[in-house]
């Protein structure tokens, strides 16, 4: 007979052997409802800007979920319960690249016919690829180390994060309850806007804190979105520690990705609500203009195209305050894009995907910079450091040319006017 | 084919039962292991059930994406729906009124199914961005030639007693004679078929739309909490 510690390694081994068949483990119950509600109706190809520019079906929403859907029947099913698992390992990769090719911008989920919520159904994927060593791909696999070290995901050094951008004249309090969360790409690749941001905050005269450059790291959404969870718990204590001994009540941050990740991932994280609340910088800038603690009387005359984040429209339903704060500028007339709001087409630079598949991304971006030049705008307002340095990068080289501004970047010009 | 064809009726009917359990099985288990939440959990309330139930009868999400593709495809599910119940008189004796007054409504709708179909496969087939997968096809088709023999069973006059013995008998375990007649028999096979590849979202897209209309609700709230 099998002694007792011989039975429990067999069971612990089959446990693990059946832990790296199953597809499910990422997976929230109510997303592996949302695999079996799709009905393959395809009305999701024609907002999905991936397929815009490549047009190729096989990376689609519905074929996605369907491949998915077969990891799951090979593995669990009876078929796989009679002879044993069965994929083949080419179809796996290809979805794996197909799930990463994603600019997890969520508007075929905003268009479902259902209503899966695909903007967190497609990181759970990719989440499972990194389970199985399939993901992530390129550089990204690089983000992790360089949080670590740098504290952002681009391997920059902690001590430029703030140094080369910082005004002169904007204060920062040492304890207050406004504090204010740069984030790693628009310090690093977006810096006119984050000195936007200070720039405006410091106008209103209101007292706001920042954490030191080297502790205000990652606040963990590029490695969220690429499936490595391993550093989040870590991530989202440690910053919220720091803000929490700092006296903040309200955090504000321009990033789409970061509050994002700040408002439905840092509770998870956490454990509980967090001990202040997450504020995008426009609702701050709204309440400021409505209060009148940010006054101008010089204008700007001109027609500006606002253009909405995926992660700041869909992920988290600020929708009327950046144009509350644009039209808050006398002269200013805001037109907006075929697809705004809540049905707002990416530009190409979501997902971590941008810097991966270079030139998806920039054919994307120009489809943005088309339309706006098209609607004969005198500028294209962004409201995402991503975005603002992908848009950017499409524009060089490219024939048509608009000029870009960052929101916080164009209304502290304007304060600056005064 | 008198024992065959109900042994095949019940294999599918546990092939059905296995598909459930199966499902339910994987959800089961999703939760157990993972245990965990995904944020902060969204609030109900009647507008949101209300506008569930639109979602669900009316298909209204598909109606804002595609209006061609949305009254074909609500068409298609209310005749399969109505077909349905006309059906119901083959496996239940006496056969209720409420069933029998629909029975013209039904045969109508037997019409209405073929070409729903029709019309679903060309709009699918023809828009600038297509997707159309192999198990669309396979459905799709396998509910038209339903259709079909079931519209030709209507119109070659079958024995009717003979099918709904047969049909009852199965139902209630206790298999009597096939009815000689070979479309019927092309007939059931096929809707065993159907069984067998049932698609699911049947089942939850329901569930989904009101989560959707849930999360809908609490986008507004995500940032906006006092």
């Amino acid at each position: 007979m099998k002694g007792r510690s011989e039975r429990k390694a067999v069971k612990e081994d089959r446990l693990s052997r059946n832990d790296r068949g199953s597809f499910t483990k990422t997976l929230t119950p109510l997303q592996l409802m949302e695999l079996d509600a799709c009905t393959q109706c395809g009305q999701c190809l024609k907002h999905c800007p991936v397929q815009d520019v490549t047009g190729n079906p096989s990376i689609s929403p519905p074929e996605k979920i369907r491949i998915f859907r077969e990891f799951i029947k090979a593995t669990r099913g009876l078929r796989a319960r009679l002879f044993g698992p069965g994929i083949d390992p080419r179809l796996i990769e290809d979805f794996s690249k197909a799930v990463y090719e994603c600019t997890t911008c969520g508007a075929c989920g905003q268009n479902c016919s259902v209503g899966i919520f695909t903007q967190r159904l497609w990181p759970s994927l990719r989440r499972e690829m990194v389970r199985r060593g399939l993901g992530p791909l390129g550089s990204q696999a690089e983000m992790p180390e360089h949080v670590l070290n740098t504290g952002n995901p681009y391997g920059k050094p902690a001590s430029e994060r703030f140094s080369p951008w910082f005004p002169e004249d904007v204060k920062v309090a040492e304890k207050a309850e406004i504090g204010y969360y740069a984030g790693c790409t628009g310090s690093y690749e977006a810096i006119p806007m984050v000195r936007g941001d200070v720039s405006v905050i410091g106008a209103t005269g209101e007292p706001f804190t920042m954490l030191p450059a080297e502790e205000e790291v990652c606040c963990g959404f590029p490695l969220f979105i690429t499936g490595q969870h391993d550093l989040l718990e870590d991530l989202t204590k440690r910053l919220v520690a720091a803000y929490r001994a700092k006296g903040v009540k309200t955090l504000l941050c321009s990033c789409p990705c970061c509050v994002n990740m700040m408002s439905r991932d840092w509770p998870v994280f956490y454990g509980r609500d967090l001990p202040f609340k997450i504020r995008h910088i426009t609702q701050f800038v709204a309440d400021a203009v409505r209060a009148k603690k940010l006054t101008f009387s010089s204008g700007l005359n001109e027609r500006v195209i606002y253009h909405d984040p995926c992660y700041l429209s869909r992920g988290v339903g600020i929708i009327e305050e950046p144009r509350a704060v644009l039209r808050s500028i006398p002269g200013v007339q805001v037109l907006e894009f075929d697809r705004h709001g809540l049905r707002s087409r990416c530009c190409g630079a979501g997902g971590a995907a941008r810097k991966i598949f270079h030139e998806n991304a920039v054919a994307m971006a120009r489809l943005t910079i088309d339309e706006a030049v098209a609607k004969k705008a005198d500028r294209l307002i962004l409201s995402c450091p991503a975005c603002y340095a992908k848009v950017n990068e499409a524009m060089e080289g490219y024939e048509k040319q608009i000029t870009i501004t960052d929101i916080m970047e164009l209304f502290a010009e304007v304060i600056r006017r005064g | 084919m008198r024992i065959l064809l109900p042994i095949i009726a019940y294999c599918v009917y546990a092939a059905f039962c296995w598909r459930v359990i199966f499902h339910a099985l994987v959800w089961y288990r999703a939760a157990v292991e993972l245990g965990r939440g995904t944020g902060r959990p969204h609030r109900d309330s009647l507008r949101i059930w209300t506008e569930t139930a639109a979602d669900v009868l009316l298909f209204r999400r598909l109606l804002y994406e595609n209006g061609l593709l949305w009254i074909c495809a609500w068409t298609f599910h209310v005749s399969f729906l109505l077909v349905l119940v006309r059906h119901m008189r083959y496996i239940m004796n006496p056969v209720p009124e409420c069933i029998a007054g629909l029975q013209p409504l039904g045969l109508f709708a037997g019409y209405i199914l073929p070409l729903s179909v029709i019309f679903i496969a060309l709009i699918r087939t023809t828009v600038r961005e297509r997707y159309v997968s192999r198990s669309n096809y396979f459905i799709l088709g396998l509910v038209f030639l339903i259709g079909i023999t079931g519209l030709l069973l209507h119109i070659f006059r079958s024995d009717l007693v003979g099918v709904k013995e047969f049909t009852l008998g199965v139902f209630t375990f206790s298999p009597r004679p096939v009815p000689q007649s070979p479309l019927f028999v092309v007939h059931f096979l096929l809707v065993l078929l159907l069984l067998l590849f049932l698609p699911f979202h049947l089942f939850i897209a329901p569930v989904i739309m009101h989560e959707a209309r849930k999360r809908e609700a609490g986008l507004k709230r995500m940032l906006h909490e006092r």
